[in-house]
């Protein structure tokens, strides 16, 4: 077990600036998760932690070696890609054991260690198949086996769900999840599906246009986004924003008959806001709440997705557990749980209070 | 569901594609039978495919030139400058494959563009270089210039094929500890098989039918099946049959090497072109 320790990690791609001044340090042990829209520098940080790619200054720390200047072979590292990358021209026991062979172990421990590691992933049939007799879900295990195998100091895990359908994804996610906290190997995991991120990590790296946004726990993400881009990338259905001003006696308007006093004051420094409800925190209600109109009912089986538009304008999702049969349509009122409300400022999206 | 009939288009294509076969393969045709006719039977206005077989020709021209000596030449020189090629060729495939910089492109169509170059353009400045440089009818200096020659399409080919090579898998064995030469040993290698296969086919195929540079270059040590042929065409005249039964022996070899090859061929010129 060892700990990732990244300190002023820049990278330009031309004149792009792909990666920006990252700091982030993973404990030993920890499952930590990468997340961002396409294009935010995830995967090109995950690949210059595995040495695939050089960066423009900063250093990366894998325990106590700097590996910044090192080849991928000397950080001792594994990695899953999406693609799975198996060598087509080998078996499932020959891709597994590669890795050992390239550092010229005996015979005899290799094959040990491919054999524990295809009990570990259910292979042990498979061995002598070529991956491209495997299905989608096998490969991928041959892929997890293939970083098992070498028993790295850091497993890295390149959206590697992101090929499999959706029923198999969450199988596979529950395995990736055991298999690392059986062997308790520091994982840094790359995806753009924060509903596997919120499953998966200890820690959720969310990072947007080459920058750490926030680094926090899942629940920690959810319930106090720095600011409206975590608020809004985090959660599903997404949180909803509403614009809002200070009512001018020491509350804020929602709409004109909804106001409410928030806990703190020190939002009423930023003239305007935007105030963030989650859908759950957005209760039907028969006589109070801002008005609305119903414009589009999801059920998802569970839960129904209620989205309406309001007498400002303003379109809300709702989730809904009970029976109701609300339609298209139907005016309804939305009450909104006032001690869970975020609050951001409108011009830098920064969170102003703890709501 | 559709019935597929024989229409008439199918029919029309299936007289076309014949036709097409037999233009092209006539001349070869024409050549092996009268390889067996006598020169008489070989120059009568009247051509004709009734005649009395003869092995004159080839008795005479085994026995005349040193038939053998030609055909080593021939092998050593395609095979030791398609290894060469491929010795070149191959890790600057690779390089431009996987490592392109912004000029890659460019530099592949000036790698091309050297194709282009009629032979007899350089024929002096090669000339006056390889006598200067003792390499006037030698093994050597004809290996030389077919690896030369026939670089611009082994790189090619080999360059659309690892195209086809997702970078994952070389990334995930430079992972797994591999430096460059386990990963071309290990995985590009052996993923490159057909690749390598077809490519040293179509290079052997070519510098055997070279004959620009193997005629003009060499005399009787290093000269080549080509220029073996070119014997018959001596200063008393044609002798169309001994010459046709020289050149049925020149191209029996890589005759025979096309027909086995041929999937190998096809699939390798094709390369990259359907995805």
């Amino acid at each position: 077990m060892t700990a990732v320790n990244i300190e002023g990690l820049n990278k330009h791609f031309g004149a792009i600036h792909t990666l920006k001044n990252i700091n982030l340090h993973v404990e030993e042990g920890e499952f930590v998760a990468l997340v961002g829209p396409s294009g935010c520098g995830k995967s090109t940080l995950l690949r210059i932690i595995a040495g695939l790619e050089s960066s423009d200054g900063g250093s990366i720390r894998i325990g106590v070696r700097d590996v910044t200047q090192l080849p991928s072979k000397q950080r001792d590292i594994a990695m899953v890609f999406q693609s799975y990358a198996l060598y087509p021209h080998m078996t499932v026991a020959e891709n597994l054991g590669f890795c050992l062979r390239m550092q010229k172990r005996p015979d005899g421990e290799i094959r040990s260690k491919i054999v524990e590691a295809a009990r570990i992933l259910h292979l042990e049939t498979l061995l002598d198949r070529r991956p491209k007799e495997l299905s989608g879900g096998q490969r991928q295990r041959v892929a997890m086996g293939r970083a098992i195998v070498r028993d790295p100091q850091v497993f890295l895990f390149d959206e590697p769900l992101s090929n499999l359908d959706a029923k198999l994804r969450v199988i596979m996610r529950t395995e990736i999840k055991e298999v690392q906290q059986r062997l308790k190997t520091t994982t840094i995991y790359v995806t753009h599906d924060q509903i596997e991120a919120m499953t998966m990590a200890d820690r959720i790296v969310i990072m947007d246009k080459g920058e750490i946004v926030q680094v926090d726990t899942p629940m920690e993400l959810y319930r106090r986004p720095r600011n409206t881009f975590v608020a809004g990338f985090i959660g599903s259905p997404q949180m909803n924003f509403i614009d809002a001003k200070p009512d001018g006696k020491g509350g804020v308007a929602l709409s004109q008959h909804l106001t409410f006093q928030p806990d703190s004051d020190v939002f009423l420094k930023a003239g305007e806001f935007v105030v963030g409800i989650r859908p759950e925190d957005l209760l039907l209600d028969e006589e109070d709440g801002l008005r609305a109109k119903v414009t589009l009912v999801e059920p998802t089986g569970a839960q129904t997705y209620i989205h309406a538009c309001t007498e400002d304008g303003n379109s809300l999702v709702t989730i809904e557990n009970g029976d109701r049969r609300l339609r298209i349509g139907d005016q309804i009122r939305l009450k909104p749980i006032i001690r869970h409300l975020h609050l951001f400022d409108r011009a830098s999206g920064e969170r102003l209070t703890v709501a | 569901m559709e019935k597929r009939g024989t229409s008439s288009s199918t029919v029309l294509n299936f007289i076309a594609g014949w036709a097409a076969v037999i233009l092209l393969i006539f001349p070869i045709i024409w050549m092996f039978l009268t390889s067996f006719k006598t020169e008489i039977d070989a120059l009568s206005p009247e051509a004709s495919l009734i005649f009395q077989p003869t092995l004159d020709n080839y008795r005479t021209v085994l026995a005349r030139s040193n038939y053998l000596t030609f055909a080593l030449n021939s092998v050593y020189t395609s095979v030791a400058a398609t290894l060469l090629a491929l010795l070149v060729g191959f890790p600057a495939a690779y390089s431009m494959a996987f490592l392109p910089t912004a000029k890659t492109r460019q530099t592949l169509l000036w790698i091309l563009s050297t194709k282009m170059m009629p032979p007899v353009g350089v024929l002096v400045p090669i000339y006056i270089l390889y006598r200067d440089m003792g390499l006037i009818d030698s093994h050597l200096g004809l290996i030389l210039l077919f690896m030369f020659a026939n670089l611009p399409i082994v790189v090619w080919m080999l360059y659309s094929f690892f195209r086809d090579i997702p970078r994952d898998i070389l990334e995930a064995a430079r992972i797994d500890g591999a430096g460059l030469w386990e990963e071309f040993r290990y995985v590009l290698i052996p993923l490159s098989g057909p690749a390598l296969a077809s490519t040293a086919l179509l290079s052997i195929i070519l510098c055997w039918n070279e004959a620009f540079w193997s005629i003009n270059l060499t005399t009787t040590k290093a000269a080549t099946l080509a220029a073996f042929i070119a014997t018959y065409s001596a200063p008393q005249g044609l002798f169309w049959a001994k010459l046709s039964a020289a050149a049925v022996l020149a191209i029996a070899p890589v005759l025979v090497m096309g027909w086995i090859g041929q999937r190998h061929l096809v699939r390798g010129l094709t390369f990259g072109a359907v995805k």
